[in-house]
């Protein structure tokens, strides 16, 4: 028995206060709850937790932890024999077996647990009966199904106003405790407002409520407050906590990204009430829904906020798989309450996720896009829903467009020409056959400025030919040119090269240039106006100068005579730029003035077409193409057929590019406009599923992405209900998992988080642990029967607030009887109202509100309300804090710029959480730096100045109403004689003080919040900015009432 | 009226006297500055000690981080062999499944351009660029062969704090506050002081408290702009206002108590009264100009500046005064050679001006007062640097990439041996022949010194108990005197 004498602890020594201080009330707590008056023995309530408390670490379910062989939480592992040593437990005697004997054992050699203290008297009694009792084993409660109860009976009938009373009530009368008196309705105005809008009310709201006798008076003013747009930030900012919303990537250079599209989706979700099931289903797997919309798109962002690392030299896949790890747990955590991450690198100790499950459930996550870039790609523009709209309307236009662009193609009755016999002819007279004129040369790629784009093609002042010229605007060299041209322009005796310009007198230019491409060479250049552009070497043909400037404000046309740029008869001119050295210059109609017919049949005969092509050995036509009409026509099969022909209409038919040219502008024009939306609208990063299923997973040996073991394919850890058969192994599928109506947890999760918002803390405290190192639940059959109604009711939210808020446990008074106090001191029966303080948001946004100075702005992008210089120091980012103007600057908290690694400091001061991982649960704190924020950060000096200016404007003409005004928007209630003479007392000395220092008086009624209004005095909204400081610090007004 | 709430009442009221009679102070106010947490709505439970585990040769620390990590070979950590290499190709089996962050191709030796000397009774090698550390050799541990697991700064640094490379777990501070309160009366436990013009790599996350309760976390204490955030009082209050509006407070709030009788309430009173005593104890404690010129220039201190020096005289001032834990960040010691201003020839002498002759004032001066012996003073970066010249895209300056097999630290006072050196590496500096210590080693041995058993200080969150040194760590004896 060596093994189990090992280290006994060290003495314990005295504990000074300060230390004990440390760790109370950090509590999760003994959760040996035996309810005073309470029932026999529960495994589940009074067995397990000591087991897993004190046994399972070495006699649990991790097969590589455990020691001597003994399992103490299955029936099998403790009553079995194991190797003749005798069972660990004999059901029905506790004296047999040797758990008791070991546990009780005052031999610290022999004792169990080896280390630490050993087990109370009452911990081993509770033991021995439950052996007594015949050692009942159950599962983990939270692993079977919630069903519905019967609400219990009580003593006193009158008071339950619904079924959850009952539940509340029972469990008060057992122990012998009656609840607190209803809260009056001012309390009661202030506390559900804030409880479900994140605002508290208007002082006229809460008379009208507290004078409306009428029966139904509460249950109007909550739907009133169900119905805000306010409750969906107050929610949002609930669940974001568990999304781990924030606005940079985290790591070293922590840079921006935008989500804050998705923080307006859950806003917008918690708003219309989406049932928890679609909000579940759409944040895990709107990707792969069937025709996904741009919203659902939006709401896959939920787990991108995982941090990504730009930083140099990180190998992408590390934190590619650091991230498909943070999505498996905070899966776990935010649905089911579950710390999966234990298993990440050995078996879950405590509950029933092994390393291999765990790995089961990370390959559902990780066939995903995303790796860790840059870029965040995958992203969709998101943002203003209009201009979302613009660019959903202009995209299914493209899509269109180059649909009936191939459809015109494929359609194509074409039919050859009838062969030509007429013999060429020499015109008598030279005329103008344009190459270029309208549109690009046939089937050649158009370039501006080095990149291929299409050319600009304006009415202008007027074409010389046809319908439009071309048009380049600049302040420097510019040209645009195409080269390669599949069928170019071959010289005759005799042509002259001719071209048109307009130079705009308004935007003059300093020189313009003509280059033509032969042979492979662009060597053939003529200029006009001042030698600038300093292409080939000037004076000879490379770059020969034929005069000034045209005149400008006018048509003007320019013959070249092909010598000149040496060119001759029989050269391929098969590239043409159009060079200008500033200004606006338009040009058109350029080619040819000759007396040869134009060999144009090409135009309208594939044949003709092929044989010129052919001639020219394919080129510019592509790959495929080029290749194709080198071979005989008649060893083409269909497909090369079809292939070849599409190409022949889609660039080089006449009468086929008649119809597709306004659908191919219509469609450029479209990119362009597009392009210009996209790129106002914000890159959102969205889950995208991998094309291909190439990504297999391993079992990741001791969490190392280095380090891959067995393969492992997706599914869902044993101890839950199985994956249905038949449902896609995908997110989807998993997603659905999560809320059918077999999952134990997701129901349990859902409703606690919500009762702990409402009631101060959760049925079940550990809202992040559900497990069994978890805290049992105060009121079990409760928290079922929630579920139950919640998932029968069709997942919805807003009903189970408001059937929770409507209860005569929640109109309960904050006030505690003694007795109260000694038999339930934390307030865990709910035998009154929590009293809390007010978490970080609502001491911002309350205190906004009151002063007058709140925007009431719903979504759109994070703003940056003031904050000190310097905070933000971040390595490699430049990031600068740009503090917002107007509105912006009084927005509520939630839309505060979040950077991970340097969040905003009020709110860090008063326990929000950095964002960087899932937190279901905040711990509150008292710090001395809390004062500083609510006292002296600038941006509360300024809404203290703003309340200042409200109380002088809006509360009647005297100290005492003014005074009245004061508390009475602050604090929701009317105010007792006293506290005004208090306030008054403040307000004398400090307008006195003021009064004789004018200086110190302007600068405490205008830094920062700016100039005084018309007619006011800089003493009297000083001493006001004093009491309005004292009033937005009141004990009272920054708790929850 | 129900006579069980006017008991309560009662109660209450005596809170409230008490508090009054006391000035601020008692159990409550220790729950303010890191000595313990608001129960609020948790459930109120002690879960074991949280007393020193045995007698404790540091009271406090005191940490100088050089953010960015200095070149051990340039500083501590003495290579001839580099010298008689320099500049050809490294040994091949240096490379072998190394993961570089900018190093490209088969790098070259990089020498170190400056002279050693053996120094102290220990006969330790220093640099030439750390004459004053010289001076105090014979009171520090060098520790030439800790090694990490992570060779980014950020995961780097996250490592050595917290014990994990992934964000969200406390840092080492947090965990000694935690662990063993504070003994200042009207300062925070844990001081958080930054020069170099910029935070570390891992941000505010080395010095947060993760899921330990907020009020563990570090207080950032800046020597420009407020000395602590929010610290002043309006612009146009005087401290006389100030005064005048938490008595109003006071009032109002004593008012409000009666009325719904929340014992909160009696310790949000102490809260506020606590902050404007913090908010003339911190400004003072900040305020160097009260230090005699002789000691100013002994750190080369200038009052105003946010400089290294003026921190390390302010490290001392908070230690005067009970600060559990005092963590300086100097940035700039990230020396890649990409430019001059990350180079071994330019940058690494300008960090060592700046820091060499407040370093040993610290040392000197904490032992002129007798506090050395129960102070840890702790001077490291996040990981060591390469034996090879980083030459980034062909740069012609002198640098070094980041590396993780081996660095140099060292420890003075509160327990740690003096005039040892601890550790060896081998003849390249890249790997650790003897001796090694890994972080987690080290943060138990530091956590030892405190008296603190590093695997019973933990932390139950999410279902599991946590601890500094995650599930490792040992005690190293060689670096406990």
């Amino acid at each position: 028995m060596r093994r189990w004498s090992a280290a006994i602890s060290g003495v314990v020594l005295s504990l000074g206060a300060a230390v004990a201080w440390c760790s109370s009330g950090v509590g999760t707590g003994p959760r040996t709850s035996l309810l005073p008056g309470g029932a026999g023995i529960e495994f589940g309530r009074d067995v397990r937790p000591i087991l897993a408390e004190r046994c399972f670490a070495c006699h649990g379910r991790d097969a590589g932890a455990r020691k001597a062989g003994l399992r103490l939480d299955t029936r099998e592992g403790a009553t079995s024999d194991r190797d003749g040593r005798g069972a660990a437990i004999v059901a029905g005697d506790p004296d047999s077996g040797l758990l008791i004997r070991r546990v009780s054992s005052l031999d610290l050699a022999e004792r169990m647990p080896p280390e630490g203290a050993g087990l109370t008297d009452a911990e081993i009694a509770v033991l021995r009966s439950w052996i007594a009792q015949g050692a009942a084993w159950e599962r983990h409660w939270s692993l079977t199904p919630p069903r519905r109860v019967e609400p219990p009976s009580v003593r006193e009938e009158s008071w339950p106003s619904g079924s959850l009373d009952r539940f509340v009530l029972s469990s008060l009368e057992r122990a012998g405790l009656e609840p607190a008196p209803e809260a009056d309705r001012f309390a009661l105005a202030r506390r559900v407002a804030l409880d479900l809008t994140g605002l508290p009310p208007r002082p006229e709201e809460v008379a009208a409520f507290a004078r409306d006798q009428s029966p139904d008076a509460y249950e109007r003013y909550v739907d009133r407050l169900l119905a805000s747009p306010h409750f969906g930030e107050r929610w949002a900012s609930v669940w974001l906590d568990l999304a781990r919303y924030a606005d940079t990537k985290g790591y070293e250079a922590d840079r921006e990204r935008t989500m804050w599209p998705y923080r307006d989706w859950v806003i917008d979700a918690f708003n219309s009430d989406m049932p928890f099931d679609r909000f579940t289903v759409e944040q895990l797997a709107g990707d792969l829904l069937r025709a996904p919309t741009h919203d659902q798109l939006v709401a896959t962002a939920f787990h991108r906020n995982t941090m990504t690392n730009d930083e140099g030299g990180t190998d992408d896949e590390e934190f590619r798989v650091a991230a498909v790890i943070d999505r498996v747990n905070t899966t776990m955590q935010a649905w089911m309450g579950l710390t999966a991450g234990c298993a990440q690198c050995h078996d879950h100790k405590y509950d029933p996720i092994s390393q291999r499950e765990y790995y089961r459930l990370f390959a559902f996550f990780n066939n995903t896009q995303d790796a860790d870039r840059a870029d965040e790609s995958p992203t969709i523009p998101a943002g203003d829903p209009r201009l979302v709209e613009t660019v959903e309307r202009l995209t299914d236009r493209r899509i269109a467009l180059t649909k009936a662009i191939d459809q015109t193609v494929m359609a194509w009755d074409y039919a050859e020409p009838e062969q030509q016999t007429t013999p060429v002819v020499r015109a008598s007279e030279p005329r103008d056959v344009y190459w270029i004129d309208d549109e690009e040369p046939a089937g050649s790629v158009p370039y501006v400025d080095g990149a291929t784009a299409p050319w600009t093609w304006e009415k202008g002042p007027g074409p010389i030919s046809g319908e439009r010229a071309m048009v380049r605007r600049a302040r420097e060299f510019s040209q645009h040119y195409l080269t390669d041209a599949p069928i170019g322009m071959v010289l005759a005796e005799g042509d002259v090269l001719v071209a048109h310009v307009h130079i705009d007198p308004t935007a003059p230019t300093r020189e313009i240039m003509l280059q033509f491409h032969a042979s492979g060479s662009w060597e053939h250049r003529a200029f006009w106006g001042q030698d600038l552009i300093n292409f080939g070497s000037t004076g000879t043909t490379s770059r020969a100068r034929r005069g000034d400037l045209p005149e400008a404000g006018r048509w003007m046309r320019l013959e070249i005579p092909p010598e000149a740029v040496g060119l001759k008869a029989g050269d391929e001119i098969d590239g043409w730029a159009f060079s200008q050295q500033g200004g606006t210059v338009w040009w058109d109609a350029a080619g040819v003035r000759t007396r040869g017919s134009p060999r144009e049949r090409w135009r309208d005969s594939e044949i003709a077409w092929i044989e010129e092509v052919r001639a020219r050995g394919g080129r510019g036509l592509g790959g495929e193409v080029s290749a194709l009409v080198k071979r005989d026509v008649s060893g083409w099969t269909d497909s090369e057929r079809r292939t070849v022909r599409s190409t022949y209409l889609r660039s080089f038919n006449r009468a086929a590019r008649a119809r597709i040219r306004p659908l191919e502008e219509e469609l450029e024009s479209t990119r362009m406009t597009l392009f210009s939306y996209e790129s106002r609208l914000a890159q959102l990063p969205i889950m995208r599923e991998q094309m291909d299923e190439s990504r297999e997973t391993h079992v990741l040996v001791g969490g190392s992405f280095l380090s891959p073991g067995e393969r492992v394919e997706r599914g869902t850890p044993a101890a839950f209900p199985a994956f249905p058969a038949g449902a896609r192994r995908d997110r989807l599928g998993l997603a659905r998992w999560l809320v059918s109506p077999e999952n134990p947890l997701t129901a349990r999760v859902a409703v606690n988080r919500i009762w702990a918002r409402l009631f101060g803390r959760g049925l079940v405290l550990t809202e992040e642990d559900f497990g069994t190192q978890g805290t049992f639940p105060s009121h079990p059959e409760l928290l079922d029967w929630l579920a139950v109604e919640f998932m029968e009711s069709g997942w919805r939210i807003k009903p189970l607030i408001r059937e929770m808020v409507l209860s005569r446990t929640y109109r309960q008074s904050c006030e505690v009887s003694s007795l109260a106090l000694e038999l339930d001191p934390t307030n865990r029966l709910l035998s009154r109202s929590a009293r809390t303080p007010l978490p970080a948001e609502m001491v911002r946004d309350q205190a906004l509100k009151v002063s007058g100075l709140l925007s009431e702005k719903l979504g759109g992008p994070s703003v940056f309300p003031p904050q000190p210089e310097g905070v933000w120091q971040v390595v490699y980012n430049g990031a600068q804090w740009r503090t917002s103007e107007g509105d912006d600057r009084y927005r509520r908290a939630l839309y505060t710029f979040w950077r991970r690694t340097s969040p905003y400091p009020s709110m860090m001061t008063f326990d929000a959480v950095s964002r960087e991982v899932c937190v279901a649960r905040r711990v509150p704190s008292s710090s001395p730096l809390q004062a500083f924020v609510t006292l002296n950060d600038p941006a509360f000096v300024e809404m203290a100045q703003g309340f200042a200016r409200r109380i002088v404007a809006e509360g009647g003409e005297t100290i005492e109403t003014r005074a009245r005004f004061a508390m009475e928007v602050a604090l929701c209630r009317p105010i007792t004689g006293r506290e005004i003479d208090r306030l008054v007392a403040l307000y004398g000395a400090q307008a006195a003080w003021y009064g004789a220092h004018a200086e110190e008086a302007e600068r405490m009624a205008t830094d920062p919040i700016g100039a005084i209004p018309d007619g006011g005095d800089a003493a009297e909204l000083a001493a006001w900015t004093v009491v309005a400081n004292v009033v937005l610090n009141l004990d009272e007004f920054l708790s929850r009432p | 009226m129900d006579p069980r709430l006017d008991f309560f009442r009662q109660v209450t009221r005596r809170h409230f006297l008490s508090a009054a009679a006391q000035g601020v102070g008692g159990v409550a106010l220790a729950g303010l500055l890191g000595r313990g947490v608001s129960a609020c709505a948790a459930e109120p439970v002690v879960r074991g000690a949280r007393a020193p585990h045995f007698a404790a040769r540091a009271k406090r620390v005191i940490y100088l981080h050089m953010a960015g990590s200095p070149p051990q070979q340039d500083l501590l950590d003495y290579k001839p062999r580099l010298n008689e290499l320099n500049g050809q190709l490294c040994p091949a089996d240096m490379l072998d499944g190394e993961r570089f962050a900018f190093i490209k191709g088969h790098p070259r030796v990089l020498g170190s351009p400056y002279a050693f000397e053996r120094v102290g009774s220990s006969g330790a090698w220093v640099s030439e660029l750390l004459p004053h550390f010289k001076g105090v050799v014979d009171d520090v541990t060098i520790v030439r062969s800790m090694h990490t697991e992570q060779f980014n700064h950020a995961p780097a640094q996250l490592f050595l704090y917290t014990g994990s490379s992934i964000l969200g777990r406390p840092s080492m501070g947090s965990w000694v506050v935690y662990g063993l309160g504070s003994e200042a009366d009207d300062l925070p436990g844990f001081v958080v002081l930054v020069s170099g013009g910029t935070t570390p790599s891992a941000g505010k996350s080395v010095w947060g408290s993760g899921f330990l309760p907020s009020v563990f976390q570090g207080v950032q204490c800046r020597s420009a702009g407020d000395p602590v955030l929010y610290v002043r009082d309006p612009q146009g209050m005087s401290r006389e206002g100030r005064r005048a509006s938490l008595d109003a407070l006071a009032d109002l709030n004593a008012m409000s108590a009666e009325r719904h009788g929340d014992p909160e309430t009696a310790s949000r009173v102490e809260q506020y009264e606590l902050a404007f005593r913090m908010q003339m104890s911190v400004p003072e404690v900040m305020d160097i100009s009260r230090e005699s010129p002789e000691t100013l220039s002994m750190y080369g201190a200038s009052p105003g500046e946010a400089s290294f020096a003026n921190n390390c005289l302010l490290a001392r001032r908070l230690a005067e005064r009970g600060v559990r834990f005092i963590q300086l960040f100097d940035w700039g010691w990230d020396t890649h050679g990409t430019g001059p201003t990350d180079d071994i020839v330019t940058q690494l002498p300008l960090k060592c001006r700046q820091t060499d002759r407040p370093i040993a004032a610290l040392i000197a001066d904490l032992k002129r007062r007798g506090m050395l012996d129960d102070t840890l003073v702790v001077w490291s970066g996040e990981f060591g640097r390469t034996a090879m010249n980083e030459e980034r895209d062909g740069s012609k300056f002198l640098g070094r990439d980041h590396h993780p097999h081996c660095f140099s630290i060292w420890m003075a006072g509160g327990g740690a041996p003096r005039g040892k050196v601890y550790g060896e590496t081998d003849e390249f500096g890249c790997r650790i022949a003897r001796d090694p210590v890994h972080v987690h080693d080290f943060q138990a041995t530091m956590l030892h010194l405190l008296g603190v058993d590093h695997e019973r200080l933990t932390y139950r969150y999410q279902g599991r108990d946590f601890r500094l040194t995650d599930v490792y760590g040992k005690v190293v004896p060689g670096l406990i005197a």
